[in-house]
């Protein structure tokens, strides 16, 4: 992978409760780059994170809240969490419960710009 | 074109369960035979009643015969069945935007562009709404050829229509379009006491129905049913994913977004809540207001018998 | 939509294909070309022509992957404007089966490939295992397949 997008990955990783982070093309949801911990399913990582993020910012487009920036879904065994990065990545992370959103949030959505310029 | 009408009429009498009705009953409708058209859509429906595309023809007949309301409703449907459909989000933008609403146009366009950002018809619809300061009134009679401007592809696998040059403003002023409260007001008040509770809070069950609450543009128009059609997408979604991702049950989704956070999340079984917030509001916070709206709802529900 | 299959054990394993990949079309057949299930398609002749072209490209890449010293090429993807085809050959004890999918803006190759590997797994699972078979004349494998047809598009 490139240095820069494989840098990215790597300060993402180094978040305490992080499983994995991957750069996913957004339409079609397939892995650009990745880093994750033995075990976790890359593929479908990709696939449905950016199927998700599809859906939600289809519904953000309909209740005119505008272009969306970050999705977070929790649930009850961890934590996906995806930055756009447009005009055709995601930047998605995998976490368990124990992970500092806000942490991993700031270095996504830094990724996500820089990925931008 | 009678050409393909032939041919068209020709394969569903050889097989009247085919998916041809649907490029049958359009190809009838661009020839102005909107009633032949329409029985050919609606026999087509009797036997695929979840055929998206049927519907969407559907809508586009009565859109050309002038009943508006009967469009909207044939494209709801057809987002019902598939969120995403792009000829669907434009119809019913067409729709608004022929009923004087200009922004819920615009939400409907711009979810279009977010399914398919390479949808040029879309772009150039939404740039025609945005440049109108005022929208025109439901025209009494419609010429379809006007209204119906593009092709819609020949193969059963069809494109969406587009409605860029039906869009051009009409020289009169729009009807005032119906007061939000309205529509908010025949729905339970379960969130009375929340902040811009019939604006920005809305109840709803996984098939995409409105429960309670309400969702407004910022021009006033009611965008609940459009936004619980697609939630009921997102929820699905989630299920799915933290299914196969082994994260379990999903518990909030948070979407931040350029002028908004949104919030959603299951109530109980069978239901969903969806909390917007002013970007200005720390999202944090909106998480903690969402709980709270979520209480309420699962007591208003519970006591439903829900 | 419609789902048909000529080999019952297909039907399960498509149907949850189907669902999960949201894909419009699929095609199951034999690298021949002969149809063991469909999802989508509505009438016979654009089964054929799916299933013929179909069967035509995987021996193509077949013949070209000889050629470069591959065993196998993967999965073959094509992305147009409005729709995609994923086209893939998976190993069965029925034999070889090829599927043709068809898919529109509403999913992404992210989504049918994923979903497609589970669907290989399942055939896989699914398949009784190969009987012996006479040898086929030609005109014996027209009336296979004009069966084939008839069964899929008989309404139950």
């Amino acid at each position: 992978m490139s240095d820069e997008l494989g840098r990215a990955l790597d300060r993402i990783s180094r978040v305490r409760g992080m499983r994995g982070s991957m750069w996913v093309s957004a339409e079609d949801g397939l892995p650009v780059a990745q880093l994750l911990m033995e075990g976790v399913p890359g593929k479908a990582v990709a696939a449905l994170a950016a199927s998700l993020v599809r859906k939600v910012s289809g519904t953000a487009g309909a209740v005119g809240a505008g272009r969306v920036r970050f999705v977070q879904m929790e649930a009850a065994g961890g934590t996906l969490l995806v930055a756009l990065a447009p005009p055709d990545l995601l930047v998605v992370a995998l976490a368990d419960s124990r992970v500092n959103i806000g942490l991993a949030r700031l270095e996504m959505m830094r990724a996500a710009q820089a990925a931008g310029r | 074109m009678a050409d393909t009408i032939r041919r068209l009429t020709g394969a569903l009498a050889r097989d009247p369960a085919s998916l041809a009705y649907a490029d049958l009953a359009e190809a009838l409708r661009r020839k102005n035979q909107r009633e032949e058209a329409l029985r050919v859509a609606l026999q087509g429906l009797s036997r695929h009643p979840m055929h998206a595309d049927g519907h969407d023809v559907l809508a586009r007949i009565y859109a050309d015969m002038g009943d508006l309301d009967r469009a909207r409703l044939a494209w709801s449907k057809v987002l019902e069945i598939a969120p995403d459909h792009g000829g669907a989000l434009k119809g019913v933008a067409f729709v608004r935007f022929r009923q004087g609403d200009a922004d819920a146009a615009a939400a409907a366009l711009e979810q279009a562009l977010a399914v398919d950002p390479s949808d040029e018809a879309a772009r150039r619809a939404l740039d025609t709404v945005r440049r109108t300061p005022w929208a025109p009134p439901a025209p009494p009679a419609e010429p379809a050829a006007r209204v119906t401007e593009s092709v819609a592809a020949p193969a059963a696998l069809r494109d969406t229509a587009s409605f860029a040059a039906a869009a051009a403003p009409a020289p009169t002023p729009p009807p005032l379009p119906a007061a939000p409260a309205e529509a908010a007001r025949v729905r339970p008040p379960v969130f009375s006491g929340f902040d811009r509770s019939t604006a920005d809070i809305l109840l709803l069950d996984e098939r995409g129905l409105v429960l309670a609450g309400g969702l407004v543009s910022s021009a006033g128009a009611d965008v609940a049913e459009v936004a619980a059609a697609g939630l009921a997408g997102v929820s699905g979604e989630a299920t799915r994913t933290g299914e196969y991702l082994g994260l379990g049950v999903w518990r909030t989704i948070v979407a931040e977004a350029e002028s908004a956070n949104l919030v959603v999340a299951p109530v109980g079984e069978g239901a969903l809540i969806l909390v917007r917030r002013d970007r200005s509001m720390p999202v944090g916070l909106a998480l903690r207001f969402a709980e709270r709206a979520r209480g309420t709802a699962s007591t208003w529900l519970a006591g439903q018998g829900a | 939509m419609s789902t048909t299959v000529v080999e019952p054990w297909a039907e399960q394993p498509l149907l949850r294909y189907v669902t999960e990949s949201s894909a419009r079309l699929v095609v199951v057949m034999t690298p021949a070309g002969q149809v063991l299930a469909q999802h989508g398609f509505t009438r016979a002749v654009d089964l054929m022509a799916a299933s013929a072209l179909g069967a035509a490209i995987m021996a193509a890449s077949g013949a070209l992957a000889e050629q470069l010293g591959e065993r196998t090429f993967g999965a073959l993807f094509h992305a147009g404007e409005r729709h995609g085809i994923h086209l893939a050959s998976c190993a069965t004890p029925r034999g070889p089966l090829v599927v043709l999918t068809v898919f529109g803006k509403e999913t992404s190759i992210g989504l049918v490939e994923l979903f497609y590997d589970e669907f290989a797994v399942a055939l896989r699972r699914a398949a009784p295992a190969e009987q012996l078979r006479e040898p086929v004349l030609a005109a014996d494998f027209e009336a296979d397949l004009n069966r084939s047809l008839s069964t899929l598009f008989h309404p139950r």
